[in-house]
């Protein structure tokens, strides 16, 4: 126990070397926009090698102003988490080479939920941290009809269960990932708070909410608010080398200071289709 | 007593400056012929680092950047590579004598990224990923931060052998975000790597170059490249019995890691 606490101290400072603060990043601004940072949930059984060092994502990217992140609908679903320094860590989603593929489902201790048969055990959000501590977090799906991205908050180790994941913090995301990521062929689609990974007071009071919507309105399935429109997204690092194939979606029309205020406001015009979560449907 | 007490540091001082001075340290035979007089080069020659060269390093770091190991130094033409299967870095050997480019010398840094492979089941020739690093020129065996730009798509012999393009942590070239910024800031260094990757080689009988090139593919293409090679490599190491056992009833147990708060338990 001394020894694998040991190992992990060195290895987080380790880490933290190379994580040098921005000129200007105020830890507590920081904390305000994107919430404040805390140790994943969990480590799935996989994610960690026999050092108990959690693996990198092949495909990690950081984005930065400096230099910006890379999406390409072909290799759509994209995990995000926001970092110490308020860096966009984004992550390809692939089978973890530690992980397995359960022909019949399996129980996951960590949520106690049942997985479907053909489950494969992925890369998560841990991976774009090395296990470390991290701000809010969810998903980059893309919307193939309307060839868009969509983001949320899904994240069962850095969104939920944490106290302060708000749809404010997720707005404040949104804005900075539409800053230093580029879509590449594709537009930005609306950003979805999904209620299921929110702290519980902003639960119960959105829940009350006009505004709020369900993937099955009958079953109320999956509560959600929509918090940011739909955009355009102009290139910041390649031009787009595939041209998109169905026709640009027309941007939903932004309610006033909707990207000004610090709270958030309903997006009126029509209620855009949320695309379907994770293709293993994993909430981690 | 005094003596000891100051030897100590003084050895210590020197060993951190030596291996600090040569990126993780390493000290065995003379470097590639750059280093010797005229005339005189290297005939056999091993590095051995701190760590194996190959499986010693991440590929990727906490902020996003690649590991490349340098095999090549920009400017030289000594045939330096990483051996997968010992760590070490050896110069090339054919036909009984050590391999330098017989052609001006490398227009950059030249070397792999730690943990990839590129499978020949895959079309690939079973080596980790080669790398061209933009940037000064540093020392064999240095391990050095790097950020992709793109890939140079080279056909030899009729082999795909693709070069993935990085640009050095604090070099000039750090600055560029894609090919088209490299293009634009620093005219001519695309053509002037295309030309000598497909001409250093020489050319057949026929009098056609034994190497060609469709071009440069960009920095998505150069991030796929650069994690596909990194799953390979850790899927063709990683066996059944790495993997953490599953409880009775095939289900994955609850793990307990330090950094984490460990929900579930």
């Amino acid at each position: 126990m001394r020894t694998s606490l040991t190992t992990f101290l060195q290895r987080a400072a380790l880490a933290c070397a190379f994580l040098p603060l921005a000129a200007g990043q105020d830890p507590e601004l920081l904390d305000k926009q994107f919430g404040t940072l805390q140790q994943p949930a969990y480590i799935k059984h996989y994610e960690a090698d026999k050092t108990g060092k959690v693996l990198l994502n092949p495909y990690l990217q950081v984005a930065t102003k400096e230099f910006p992140g890379l999406l390409n609908p072909k290799h759509s679903p994209y995990n995000w988490v926001i970092d110490a320094e308020g860096r966009v860590g984004i992550i390809q989603e692939a089978a973890h080479p530690y992980g397995r593929t359960y022909d019949k489902g399996f129980y996951r201790p960590e949520d106690k939920s049942k997985r479907k048969p053909g489950t494969t055990e992925n890369y998560g959000h841990v991976s774009a941290l090395g296990g470390g501590m991290g701000r809010i977090s969810g998903e980059i799906l893309c919307d193939k009809g309307t060839n868009s991205f969509t983001l949320n908050n899904k994240s069962g180790r850095y969104s939920k269960n944490n106290e302060d994941r708000t749809p404010e913090q997720l707005v404040n995301a949104a804005k900075l990932i539409r800053e230093v990521v580029d879509p590449g062929s594709a537009a930005w689609g609306p950003v979805y708070y999904l209620l299921e990974y929110s702290p519980e007071n902003v639960r119960e009071e959105s829940l009350k909410r006009p505004d709020v919507a369900y993937d099955d309105a009958k079953t109320k399935s999956r509560p959600h608010l929509v918090v940011m429109a739909a955009a355009p997204a102009a290139p910041k690092v390649e031009k787009p080398v595939v041209k998109a194939e169905e026709p640009a979606a027309k941007p939903v029309a932004e309610p006033k200071k909707a990207e000004a205020a610090a709270t958030v406001e309903p997006v009126k015009g029509k209620k855009a289709k949320k695309p379907k979560a994770a293709n293993n449907d994993d909430p981690s | 007593m005094r003596m000891m007490m100051l030897e100590k540091p003084i050895a210590t001082a020197l060993g951190l400056g030596l291996a600090l001075s040569v990126g993780w340290g390493f000290a065995t035979l003379p470097l590639s012929g750059a280093e010797t007089a005229p005339g005189v080069t290297p005939h056999v020659s091993v590095l051995k680092g701190q760590k194996n060269f190959f499986t010693g390093y991440d590929t990727h770091n906490i902020d996003g950047t690649v590991n490349v190991v340098i095999e090549i130094p920009a400017g030289t033409t000594a045939k330096y590579e990483v051996s997968i299967k010992t760590g070490l870095i050896e110069l090339e050997q054919k036909n009984g004598a050590p391999r330098f480019v017989q052609y001006l010398g490398y227009p950059c840094n030249y070397g792999n990224i730690p943990r990839t492979i590129l499978l020949k089941e895959k079309g690939g020739d079973g080596d980790p990923l080669d790398v061209l690093v933009l940037g000064a020129s540093v020392p064999t065996g240095s391990v050095v931060k790097t950020r992709p730009l793109g890939v140079l798509s080279l056909i030899d012999g009729g082999e795909i052998d693709d070069k993935v393009l990085v640009a050095m942590e604090n070099s000039p070239f750090a600055s560029c975000r894609s090919m088209e910024d490299l293009e634009a800031k620093f005219p001519g260094v695309t053509t002037i790597l295309k030309t000598w990757f497909t001409s250093y080689k020489g050319r057949d009988k026929k009098g056609n170059l034994l190497l060609s090139s469709t071009g440069f593919k960009g920095r998505a293409d150069a991030i796929r490249l650069i994690g596909d090679s990194a799953l390979d490599y850790e899927r063709s190491v990683i066996t059944e019995a790495d993997k953490r056992a599953l409880d009775e009833k095939g289900n994955p147990r609850l793990y307990r890691w330090p950094g984490a708060k460990n929900l579930g338990e």
